[in-house]
């Protein structure tokens, strides 16, 4: 490919749509760290189990993909409750003991995954997945076009949520100060809980959405799990729209990168500039200063 | 019964007397009765496992000392050993040096890349430092991989294996790790009875605290980590020589550093026994496992996230603090108190001292002198000025208020006093010292001294130990005269009567008294009280006045910031008042409360003909 405006293009089009997927699971990542505090090693996985979800049923009766989405997304909030619960049983402020308690939680899903699925990659193939619309000379792919798109529009649902419900403002309150928000009659631990299983719900619905153009293995959530924890780290801590933007510049770098480096070092440069970014502005671009 | 003072505990007596100690001699023992054990191992599967088990244990120490002492959760503890690993097998394979004389390079590497890693990383507080930490290994990895060292074989010297770490029998490598260990369990037991112990629990705890107590939390906690890093560098040879062949997934890959940390959470954060039990559970466990259900993949792994999570929800604080609270135990675990465990306190015994404080202070200054002074000082943020050109002096033994309405800029400047917070413009003179830009640790240890408006203890450590916390960073060593110091001060301040109280347990008013005698123990030539008042009752406010009193009269200069005008003018020599970031008065008490301006800031200007 020629260094022309069409390389570009392509490249800016492709870091775009990566990145709103990234967007969206450094969304659930901010949303369970910023309600609960919590650093979940297995939101990944649940997106694995998301991807799993949607092949099985694609391949076992034809559902496809693109209208299972918010159905796997539900499914998967269910599935995070038992996670949830086994989190919010530990004493609050005993982050180290949370974050072991995730890190099992991922543990016990790859290995079930890995023992009822195998270690083949799988991936759902649809018309959509080799379909490309032509935008001047700019080629792009229906299922990465589709899965932004879903992407967006459960960010803004997220987002309206947070802002206009009263549990989304029982939310940020309790995000914002336990005990206050405790002591004007919310009950922080439900919210707890419901922050965890909206995250694991977006993971899902994320996985869903990607299964179409990237093929699932068990251990799949490892490499997503560091992406979303840069993304959100870029983006600033416990703030939606800075998660949101952070996904979409992880995802801008990952597609520069794969244009102008070698396929090994995509991700040195996601880590460069990440390093960069810690130097000149800790808090992350939409950061706030963390409370002690 | 431990010692008498936690400073005659903590010091030991002499060095040659604590070479002789049961400290040292008994880990010796322990680790000479090892070697002999090992040699009624027969079972090859069992000694490599004894090895692993030992290196798995060192590698958990060394992480506890960065990520349980100081509390700094590093998620990148895998970027030493691989750095380790690969520079042994790099010497090896250029310049055909044995791994023997790659140990102090890989020390050295180690305390190198921890300065890399830590500079940027350790400003950061919290997941934050957790999450940048999982980078550096990261990126490590992908870097090895495209330099195509994906899979690298130790070249083999059968003519000499001891030069070259290469033992047929895996005990030989059970041996030399387990030496490795005794010295990173002396490690331990010297960070234990030193004053990092306190440096540490206190940047654990509350790093503001720390920096008002004059601790340089960023200098201590790069310490700490370059110490661990180059520990775990050191590792890192060893362990690439036992596993014969590297890929950057075994010596860099996450489940490194997770589980460095995992075994220390197992078995007891921040605790000298709790990597050792945490590994001796875990380890044994997963190659257990795994031996069991090689056929199937993914069982060993399943049984491994279900046990790991059991355990947790059981026991979340780790399996030492749980043994502790078994009935038979915890007679034993009383008796070591004094010597193993950090955060378990030392009993302190009252000291015969006098009250009073007045040789302490003001010896460093005669009366009169100015020991500080402001020039021009303002401070914007944003554009906002919350300070405008404010200048003063304050002489040595006034006792001077500062006050204003609330948002007058009081705390602001209350936090360019103390170095707190950078001037935007204007100076500041400790004495004749320009002390401008100075971080906050430094003006603490000129004797700059600071109490908080919300208290900040160090909420589990005993009122003895928060004390002491505020003479350490100055005196740099524990010793019998600090335990005098420390008792000095609880004396003046009255909290002598419970020194081994944990100091979240006390009530509101008595934790600002032990904010003022962690000040007071770091020798102050200024002490600088933040609303000391607010939130107190009648007799609790004349209590505190009273020793205030005391305290002026002993020499100290006291500087008192509050908005309560009136409760401030009955206490304070000297006045100084501020409205909108700006000096709007500077006088005595009597003559400022009477001045239109003053009143006009308090009460606003429709009562000024009132």
């Amino acid at each position: 490919m020629s260094w022309s405006y069409t390389f570009w293009a392509q490249t800016i089009v492709g870091g775009l749509l990566l990145g709103g997927i990234y967007a969206l699971l450094a969304c659930s990542v901010t949303l369970i760290f910023g309600v609960m505090r919590v650093i979940n090693f297995a939101q990944a996985d649940f997106m694995m189990l998301g991807m799993y979800m949607t092949y099985v049923l694609y391949h076992a009766f034809g559902i496809d993909p693109l209208l299972f989405s918010l159905p796997a997304g539900l499914a998967l909030a269910v599935a995070g409750l038992p996670a949830a619960g086994i989190v919010e049983r530990v004493p609050r402020g005993n982050q180290d003991a949370q974050l072991i308690l995730t890190l099992g939680v991922s543990s016990v899903i790859q290995s079930l995954a890995l023992i009822f699925i195998g270690p083949t990659p799988k991936a759902v193939m649809r018309p959509y997945t080799i379909a490309y619309f032509d935008v001047g000379g700019v080629l792009i792919n229906h299922a990465r076009v589709f899965a932004f798109l879903g992407a967006c529009l459960l960010m803004l649902g997220l987002f309206l949520f947070l802002t206009r419900t009263w549990i989304g403002r029982a939310m940020r309150a309790t995000a914002d100060d336990p005990t206050a928000a405790g002591g004007v009659g919310v009950n922080v631990s439900r919210i707890h809980i419901i922050a965890f299983i909206m995250g694991t719900g977006l993971d899902g619905f994320a996985g869903s959405l990607m299964v179409t153009f990237i093929s699932v293995t068990p251990f799949i959530g490892n490499d997503f799990i560091m992406i979303m924890f840069l993304a959100v780290v870029i983006g600033g801590l416990g703030s939606v729209p800075g998660a949101a933007l952070g996904g979409l510049i992880v995802g801008m770098i990952q597609s520069f990168g794969a244009q102008l480096l070698t396929l090994q070092l995509q991700n040195l440069t996601l880590f460069i500039m990440f390093v960069v970014l810690l130097i000149i502005r800790p808090q992350g671009l939409f950061g706030f200063r963390m409370r002690a | 019964m431990a010692d008498a003072s936690v400073a005659r505990g903590a010091r030991g007596s002499r060095t040659n007397e604590w070479l002789l100690s049961r400290d040292v001699l008994l880990p010796i023992l322990v680790f000479l009765l090892f070697v002999a054990a090992l040699g009624l191992v027969n079972d090859r599967y069992l000694a490599r496992l004894i090895a692993l088990v030992i290196f798995w244990a060192a590698l958990a120490t060394t992480w506890n000392w960065i990520g349980g002492y100081a509390g700094q959760l590093s998620l990148g503890h895998a970027a030493f050993v691989g750095l380790g690993a690969y520079l042994g097998y790099a010497l090896e394979s250029q310049y055909g040096i044995p791994p023997w004389f790659a140990l102090p390079c890989a020390a050295a590497l180690g305390a190198l890349a921890a300065i890399a890693i830590g500079a940027p990383t350790l400003r950061l507080t919290g997941v934050f430092f957790s999450l940048a930490t999982v980078a550096f290994p990261l990126a490590l990895q992908i870097l090895f991989t495209y330099w195509g060292y994906q899979e690298v074989l130790i070249r083999t010297h059968p003519d000499n294996p001891t030069l070259y770490m290469q033992w047929e029998d895996p005990r030989a490598y059970a041996i030399l790790l387990g030496a490795v260990l005794l010295c990173y369990w002396f490690g331990t037991v010297a960070l234990e009875r030193s004053q990092w112990r306190y440096y540490l629990a206190a940047i654990r705890l509350d790093q503001i605290a720390a920096a008002s107590v004059g601790i340089n939390t960023f200098g201590v906690k790069l310490t700490t980590f370059i110490v661990s890093g180059s520990a775990a560098c050191v590792l890192g040879v060893i362990y690439a020589q036992m596993l014969f062949v590297i890929t950057p997934d075994t010596v860099l890959g996450v489940n490194v550093s997770l589980q460095a940390m995992v075994l220390c959470l197992v078995g007891g954060i921040g605790r000298a026994y709790g990597p050792l039990i945490g590994t001796l559970m875990v380890v044994p466990m997963t190659q257990a496992l795994e031996a069991r259900f090689q056929s199937t993949p993914g069982v060993a792994q399943l049984v491994y996230g279900v046990v790991l999570i059991i355990v947790i929800l059981i026991i979340p604080n780790g399996v030492i603090v749980w043994l502790q609270q078994l009935p038979l135990l915890a007679r034993f675990s009383r008796a070591h108190k004094a010597t193993s465990h950090a955060g378990v306190p030392h009993e302190a015994k009252p000291a015969e001292v006098s009250g009073e404080l007045a040789a302490s202070t003001s010896e460093r200054k005669r009366l009169g002198d100015v020991v500080f002074s402001i020039e021009d000082v303002s401070k914007a943020y944003y554009g906002v000025t919350a300070v405008r050109n404010v200048s003063f002096s304050v002489y040595n033994g006034e006792f001077v208020g500062i006050v204003g309405p609330n948002g007058a800029g009081k705390t602001t400047l209350f936090d360019l006093l103390t170095g707190f917070q950078p001037l935007t413009a204007g100076k500041i003179r400790l004495g004749a010292r320009l002390s401008t830009g100075l971080p906050a640790y430094q003006f603490s240890r000129e004797g700059v001294r600071r109490t908080f408006q919300v208290p900040r203890p160090f909420a589990t450590l005993t009122v003895y130990e928060n004390v002491l916390l505020g003479a350490l960073p100055v005196r740099h060593r524990l010793s019998d005269d600090i335990d005098t110091v420390v008792w000095r001060a609880l004396n003046v301040i009255g909290l002598d009567d419970r020194p081994n109280m944990p100091a979240g347990l006390l009530t509101p008013s008595q934790i600002r008294l032990l904010e003022i005698a962690r000040a007071l123990a770091g020798n102050p030539t200024v002490l600088l009280l933040d609303e000391p008042l607010a939130g107190l009752d009648h007799t609790e406010t004349n209590e505190l006045v009273s020793i205030l009193e005391r305290l002026h009269r002993s020499g100290l200069t006291i500087i008192l910031v509050d908005h309560a005008i009136a409760t401030v003018a009955n206490v304070v020599h000297r006045m100084i008042v501020l409205d909108n970031g700006n000096l709007i008065a500077d006088g005595k008490p009597d003559e400022v409360t009477r001045l239109p301006r003053v009143v006009e800031a308090y009460l606003g200007s429709r009562w000024q003909d009132a």
